[in-house]
């Protein structure tokens, strides 16, 4: 008998959506899993650090020796481990095809809970979503799933693992929509629901049911309260924006140090954080104990007011001396306290009726989180879950969208790609999403160019370029550029008799640059800018250069297609000369 | 027959998938195992804040009980236990809001906990919401009960039979006290407690009930006699206030209080001309002594009284006294009983006067006044 394959057989075989669909499943529930281990993780070392009531000693020991030994681990073994991991995800999903190797995630992992744990201002999800995202990548590279579907695995996986940290399933869909895709219509919406659900059902199968805050029942007053959530709203994005400069600015102290000190960086900070604890253990960790306070009344207005001060410099040291852990917990921290502080203002002073402080608590920490993170839709979704009540969307949408509003206005580039920028990785934003067809750098850019390197002479440099008949260079090695040196400046050195002036010295540092993604008008745009060359770096990399763009190259490219398309367009678009 | 190439079926990725499968549940074993030690370290943590927290109310230092049963909750967040002593900290130290938010929650899910309806109870009347008060009280009485609890229960509708008293809701007191009484311990101080309240609730018959209740039980308890003989006496029954009073003295022959009170109460027995079962001699002879003992009261106020008004109303009293009284003492015209009657209106219409131009009566005038309120439907 003929043994050949069997139709039935055939059909069983999956294709690869069902494993795509399955792969959902199993990397939410590992997603899920690993992000209740990390709850998990960051409860067993406090406590094992800390033991139920710390001496002085202690307080200040645990985070400095800890943030000695993450700093080490952190600047050897893990250095992609540092800080919330959401920006690193979005990255991975934008510009690595979804790649975050395991070892990342493992690192996140245990460093995150070390620095958590030690008392650092600092919260779990943002790691969650990183260690969930890693997870994914890794098992999506053992299927060997082609790159776009190993790179929707990123979105999937951080939202459940966001879904078990936060246990807000919708919220989560939203984050992963808004904030690592980036696009709220995008096709993943089914499998990030899927992966959300199963996740929130580990977690609950795990924890329990019960909610992170105990929030009581939410009421609008009286409509003129509105007023006062407009003026949490204003003062929630001022708040929101000083701890995004303030971030980025300590952080780049830290960045301009010499890199020797990159090691023991965290540990500056755990020295710091370890200070600040003595004083305000309210501060330490993810604190949503104190949350839970100011949403239920529990805390005065002076010491709303004053934790809501110390928790944003917390959080900027912990952050920003290069320590693991998100900013997720924080912003709703601060938000709670400062809504709380406000709340209690208004029902003391407002000449109008007003509800109790823990409402402005609750509508306080959508607006920081608007604020901070620039996530307004993830905000309103996330504290209508919590509130599972109608009533608070208006106040809350009024409140998020000035903050968000005046956030976005002070600081256009969001605090996350703000963090990126600082590490030399620039992000696509939505406007430079152009439609399919678009001429885009990487079209027209000259990928075989010359670098002159730093340390040549200015005779040199002047010989290369008539070599390479351009006006200008990039100068640096190994493919990464430090500056541009132009023909004239050269001849100007050589004719002032300093030829033997390195071009180090003559080169300009500050110059514009474009991205293989950018769009054929916004790089003439910048070419303009720039003195005959425009190089066009890795958004991965900003100092690794893929090309360089000059108004020859792009007069060539325009030559090049006329002759490609040009003669079949000018048969259709044609005037009969009858 | 046909054969079946198993790699076919189970190619590459099923296999890693199933493999993918077994290990999630195995690290879904291992997470839980993992929470439930987390969970374990997280009851003894809480079990030791929630120590400390106990110790530091009984040294009365709420703010550091607070601040421990804050811990001991957010360690193990749905501990009955813990949370009410968190609520317990949080009245006492003045976090009422705080307080009230924290019960409710529990409330919502245990509707009918009788230690969670008690907080907000005993909450809304520090806040001075009666209303709530009373319902919450009333939600925590009438929810279930173990039978070993009863004392505790009536512990509690004592307390809510106190607050409404406070609060002029004596209706619904008397309601609870009615309710209290059916379960009164049978020992003489649980029955003095609840007569006593009665008495508060402006319920002497009631009251006079748990008295003789308690007297039964203790006979030689003087406070419970005198009170029961004055509660008598409160309602009219002067044989039964004499009967406790005299055991009262006999136990206590030094009680003034309760001598002269016993000396009203026969005097109010003795000098009543329309007591029951006296013969119509008798009759007259106690309305003409009642008579002339008032009019006696009124000469003497008449006496001290310059006020013009005063003297004539007083003086047109006496004309009426006199007129009436020539009429009683005919021997051969024994009053009737709407005679006496009419004397007996007389006579307390005149020491009402009396005593209020010139105080307080002596004491056969005072059982005069007594027993003319008690043929006027007036209570004593």
């Amino acid at each position: 008998m003929n043994a050949s394959p069997v139709p039935l057989l055939q059909k069983l075989r999956l294709r690869e959506n069902h494993i795509f669909f399955a792969l959902t499943i199993v990397i939410a529930v590992f997603a899920g899993l690993a992000a209740v281990l990390f709850t998990l993780a960051i409860k067993g070392t406090a406590y094992v650090l800390f033991g139920v009531s710390p001496s002085v000693l202690r307080y200040i020991l645990v985070p400095t020796l800890m943030s000695l030994a993450t700093g080490f681990l952190l600047a050897k073994y893990f250095p992609d481990a540092r800080g919330s991991g959401v920006p690193q995800t979005e990255a991975a999903y934008h510009l690595k095809h979804g790649d975050i190797p395991g070892r990342v995630a493992f690192g996140k992992f245990l460093t995150g809970a070390l620095c958590i744990g030690s008392g650092h201002s600092m919260g779990r999800e943002g790691p969650s979503v990183q260690i969930g995202a890693g997870i994914a990548s890794t098992i999506g590279k053992w299927f060997k799933l082609s790159p776009e579907r190993a790179k929707s695995l990123v979105p999937v996986a951080s939202a459940a693992a966001l879904s078990a940290a936060f246990n807000t399933p919708v919220a989560a869909v939203i984050f992963a929509l808004e904030e690592i895709i980036g696009d709220m219509n995008a096709a993943l919406v089914g499998s990030t629901v899927v992966a959300s659900v199963a996740a929130v059902i580990v977690e609950r199968s795990i924890l329990g049911n019960s909610p992170i805050f105990q929030v009581p029942q939410y009421h609008l007053v009286s409509p003129a309260e509105l007023i006062a959530y407009a003026v949490l709203g204003v003062i929630g994005g001022g708040v929101s924006l000083v701890f995004s400069k303030g971030l980025l600015w300590l952080r780049g102290l830290f960045k301009r140090m010499p890199a020797r000190t990159r090691i023991i960086q965290p540990a500056m900070g755990g020295l710091a954080i370890g200070i600040i604890i003595v004083f305000f253990p309210q501060v330490m960790g993810v604190g949503y104990e104190y949350v839970n306070q100011v949403l239920n009344g529990g805390l005065l207005l002076k010491v709303m007011a004053l934790l809501c001060v110390v928790k944003l410099v917390a959080t900027i040291i912990s952050y920003a001396s290069g320590n693991a852990g998100g900013i997720f917990a924080p912003s709703l921290y601060l938000g709670a306290m400062l809504g709380g502080t406000i709340g209690t203002v208004m029902h003391r002073f407002a000449p109008f009726p007003t509800g109790d402080a823990g409402a402005y608590a609750l509508v306080g920490m959508g607006t920081l989180f608007a604020g901070i993170i620039r996530a307004p839709m993830t905000s309103v979704f996330m504290i209508f879950e919590l509130t599972q009540d109608y009533q608070v969307f208006v106040p809350l949408m009024i409140a998020n969208m000035i903050s968000f509003a005046i956030s976005k206005h002070y600081q256009p580039v969001s605090l996350y790609h703000a963090l990126l920028q600082q590490d030399d990785v620039h992000m696509p934003v939505p406007g430079a999403r152009m439609p399919t067809g678009t001429w885009r750098a990487m079209d027209f850019m000259i990928r075989d160019f010359p670098m002159t390197p730093p340390n040549a002479s200015a005779a040199s440099a002047l010989e290369a370029m008539q070599q390479s008949g351009l006006q200008a260079h990039l100068v640096g090695s190994d493919g990464l550029v430090e500056g541009l040196v132009t023909r004239n400046r050269v001849e100007k050195a050589l004719s002032s008799g300093s030829g033997e002036t390195t071009v180090s010295g003559l080169m300009i540092t500050d110059f514009a640059h474009a991205h293989p993604d950018h769009p054929v008008e916004l790089v003439l745009e910048r070419l303009g800018k720039n003195p005959g060359i425009l190089p066009v770096v890795s958004r991965r990399q900003v100092r690794e250069v893929v090309g360089i763009v000059t108004p020859q190259s792009v007069m060539q490219f325009l030559q090049r297609t006329w002759d490609d398309q040009g003669s079949s367009a000018a048969d259709e678009t044609a005037i009969s000369p009858s | 027959m046909e054969e079946i190439k198993l790699p076919r079926v189970l190619n590459k990725e099923i296999l890693l998938l199933a493999g993918l499968s077994l290990a999630a549940c195995g690290v879904f074993l291992f997470t839980k195992q993992m929470a439930a030690r987390a969970q374990q370290l997280d009851a003894k943590v809480a079990g030791l804040w929630y120590e400390r927290g106990v110790q530091s109310m009984q040294s009365g230092d709420t703010a550091k009980a607070l601040e421990a049963f804050r811990k001991a909750t957010s360690n193990i967040g749905d501990n009955e236990k813990y949370q009410l002593a968190l609520a317990d900290a949080l009245i006492a130290g003045n976090h009422d809001a705080e307080a009230d938010q924290l019960l409710l929650r529990l409330r919502e899910s245990n509707p009918g906990n009788t230690g969670i309806n008690t907080r907000l109870a005993r909450l809304a009347a520090k806040q001075g919401l009666v209303q709530e008060a009373v319902h919450y009280y009333q939600s925590a009485l009438y929810s279930n009960w173990a039978p070993a609890q009863s004392d505790e229960r009536r512990k509690l509708r004592i307390e809510f039979i106190r607050y409404l008293l406070a609060h002029q809701q004596r209706d619904l007191a008397v309601s609870e006290l009615l309710v209290l009484q059916g379960r009164t311990p049978n020992t003489a101080a649980a029955h003095i407690e609840t007569a006593k309240m009665f008495i508060e609730a402006d319920d002497p018959a009631h009251a006079l009930d748990e008295y003789s209740e308690a007297v039964q039980l203790d006979g030689k308890n003087v406070d419970a006699l005198n009170e029961a003989g004055e509660t008598a006496f409160q309602t009219g029954d002067y044989a039964k206030a004499e009967q406790y009073l005299r055991a009262a003295l006999n136990v206590d022959p030094e009680s003034t209080k309760s001598s002269r009170l016993l000396e009203l109460t026969e005097a109010v027995q003795n000098e009543d001309p329309l007591a029951p079962q006296i013969s119509p001699a008798e009759r007259q002879k106690r309305l003409l002594a009642a008579f002339a003992e008032t009019q006696s009261r009124l000469d003497n106020c008449l006496s001290r009284t310059a006020e013009e008004k005063a003297s004539a109303q007083l003086k047109s009293l006496k004309d009426e006294a006199v007129a009436m009284e020539t009429k009683f003492k005919s021997p051969a015209y024994p009053p009737d009983s709407d005679a006496v009657r009419s004397g007996v209106g007389l006579i307390f219409k005149m020491q009402q006067t009396v005593s209020g131009y010139c105080g307080k009566p002596a004491l056969d005038d005072e059982a005069l006044l007594l027993i003319g309120r008690r043929h006027n439907g007036e209570r004593p």
